[in-house]
């Protein structure tokens, strides 16, 4: 019978016990960074289809208007409008939340947008959240503006996946409690058809130490990123191209914001972590009220490569699944989603809502994507599926979403702020 | 009298009235659509773990207690039966047992934090690595009242279950079950291992 080794420390709350091993063999053929080095027959394929995917994108595109005229000019939006209601939040793979959500755009015609939310989980995952942001806080300069956020966050018994291609539907439970802030200046020019920013993000909470005692814990996270945005709209977007990346920096160790404590393992040590995240969605107007959003996302980590753990570098945005239920190394996705436009323009000016509803939008969805330990054509092997409908209400910049998908595990219901892409 | 409540109320809802019915209508049709054949769910475990069943019955003559320990305090002990069961030596704190025959094997080792999370975990491990199923969890309470949380997994290069429970603050330990037959792990001796567990 085979003698069970105990390897140290491979999770949150595991202190001493590992008795499995983490990661697979590499399939042969590739190189000591794991990555398949193609035939000549397989580079002329691969040649011949990205230039077949590079020819249809370029004909969506023109298709799609690639410069559109701004439907709204976001920096033209009219003062002091707000929304105060009482909200029913689903996040698959978080929670379904209960709580008060608050937005204010503009306030005193000064470019600021405020948002805040108190909400409780009102299902078995027990979170509570209390969170403030402050928008578009103008800086010295035309267009260089700061984002800043904070919250207070416990979790009573989230449920997480194992990173990994071949992660069972198993959750496992997370409890902890911590404070986030983050702080992002960024610059946005040309009707924010540039947007380029840095993000600064500090964690302050609890984690445990090797003897199994709670112990005070900081940690500072840094990303940046651009985003080209050629739509004829910021929020609701129905002709045009996006394209974005992003990636992970090295963060402070102290800031502003406070000073870095020890590694957790909670979290893991992500500072030896780069994550780059691709984006590109091609908006096409069908007719008056009926357009297609086709997105494909791709994200790589590099660093850890000779470690034994497998790395969650990104997760898939499938909303057949519950959140981050495939997350790995590499990752690629891609969804397309038609929607049909309702238009209402009602002006509403009542004690807790004051702004112009704008409209209801119907949507129907499919979507295809699969993570990879390594950058090779399994990942565009064995894709997951996941397919559904929503609608969505569209309040002056604010879009709220309904979304029910289902994939092979289920059924997921959304209901959240923002288009999916 | 009318309330302003229900002003705002009826403003809200005429705005948005007819297009909202025909989506809520839409939405609830395709919740029907997708909520059929949902995949099979693991089958849940609770109760007690109860006496056993199978296997040699326990010699009380033969038992011996551990005492159980993590950073070099005390948790709890253990007890087994020593004519049935033997200790092998580790060079940490954690505890393994064998029979004499090897097809049964109980790993236990402290762990820290809240006691389901390390079970599931290396349940998950050893499916996604290695092929196991998972084929039960839940929780369950031994003879001293303590409520352990238990994964079971199927055949894959062997049998496994794997056992957590508190036993101080944040402190506990997980009882790892290997052998070669399921039937193996559910038996009078195991039990008595299982039941015997307190802080």
């Amino acid at each position: 019978m085979r003698v069970l080794t105990i390897p140290p420390e491979p999770h949150a709350n595991t202190a001493n016990a590992t008795m499995a091993s983490q990661q697979p063999p590499a399939p042969s053929g590739q190189n000591a960074r794991g990555v398949r080095r193609p035939g000549r027959r397989r580079r002329k394929l691969a040649a011949l289809l990205s230039g077949t995917a590079a020819l249809l994108m370029m004909a969506m595109a023109a298709r799609a208007e690639p410069w559109p005229e701004r439907r709204r000019i976001y920096d033209e939006r009219p003062p002091n409008e707000y929304l105060l209601i009482p909200a029913i939040a689903s996040l698959p793979g978080t929670g379904v939340f209960l709580g008060i959500i608050g937005s204010a755009s503009n306030l005193g015609d000064s470019g600021i947008d405020m948002g805040a939310a108190l909400a409780k989980s009102i299902d078995n995952s027990d979170i509570t959240v209390q969170a403030l942001a402050f928008q578009n806080i103008p800086l010295f300069l035309k267009g260089f503006q700061l984002d800043y956020q904070v919250a207070h966050i416990k979790l009573g018994n989230l449920q997480i996946f194992l990173p990994g291609r071949n992660s069972p539907n198993f959750t496992i439970p997370v409890t902890a409690e911590f404070d986030v802030q983050f702080l992002m200046p960024n610059l946005q020019l040309f009707e924010r058809r540039l947007q380029v920013y840095y993000g600064l993000g500090f964690f302050e909470g609890y984690d445990f130490d090797s003897q199994g005692n709670e112990a005070p814990f900081s940690r500072h996270s840094a990303n940046g990123g651009f985003t080209l945005d050629f739509t004829d709209d910021l929020v609701d977007p129905r002709r045009g191209v996006r394209f974005g990346m992003r990636t992970s920096l090295h963060a402070p160790r102290r800031s502003l914001l406070g000073r870095n404590t020890r590694t957790s393992n909670l979290f893991g040590n992500e500072e030896d972590l780069r994550t780059r995240q691709y984006q590109l969605t091609v908006y096409i107007p069908f007719s008056e009220r009926l357009h297609a959003a086709w997105n494909q996302q791709a994200f790589t980590t590099h660093g850890r490569e000779n470690s034994e753990q497998i790395v969650p570098g990104g997760e898939l945005p499938l909303r057949g699944y519950p959140g981050g239920r495939w997350s790995d190394r590499f990752g690629y996705f891609s969804g397309l989603e038609l929607r049909y436009d309702h238009p209402m323009n009602r002006k509403l000016d009542i004690v807790v809502v004051r702004g112009v509803l704008e409209g209801l939008q119907y949507a129907a969805f499919y979507e295809v994507g699969q993570v990879n330990p390594l950058w090779n054509r399994s990942l565009v092997k064995d894709l997951h599926h996941s397919s559904g409908v929503g609608v969505r209400v569209l309040f002056q910049a604010l879009v709220l979403r309904l979304d029910i998908a289902r994939s092979d595990e289920g059924p997921q219901f959304h209901l959240t702020i923002n288009h999916a892409f | 009298m009318k309330l302003p409540g229900l002003n705002i109320l009826t403003v809200l809802f005429r705005a948005v009235r007819r297009p909202l019915l025909r989506a809520l209508l839409l939405l609830w049709v395709a919740w029907g659509a997708v909520a059929c054949g949902q995949p099979k769910a693991l089958e849940e475990l609770d109760g007690t773990f109860g006496a056993g069943s199978g296997g040699s019955p326990v010699n009380p003559g033969a038992v011996v207690t551990l005492p159980l320990t993590s950073g070099g305090s005390a948790l709890g002990g253990l007890s087994y039966d020593g004519a049935y069961f033997f200790q092998i030596p580790t060079s940490d704190e954690s505890v393994v047992l064998s029979d004499s025959s090897g097809s049964v094997m109980l790993i236990v080792a402290p762990i820290s934090g809240r006691a389901d999370t390390p079970c599931r975990f290396q349940a998950a491990l050893l499916a996604r690595d290695r092929g196991y199923a998972l084929l039960a969890a839940g929780d369950r309470k031994n003879a001293q009242g303590l409520e352990f949380h238990e994964v079971d997994l199927g055949p894959g290069a062997d049998f496994q279950r794997f056992y957590c429970t508190e036993l101080k603050s944040h402190l506990g330990i997980l009882i790892n079950g290997v052998s070669n037959s399921g039937n193996n792990l559910g038996t009078e001796q195991v039990h008595f291992v299982l039941n015997s567990v307190q802080p």
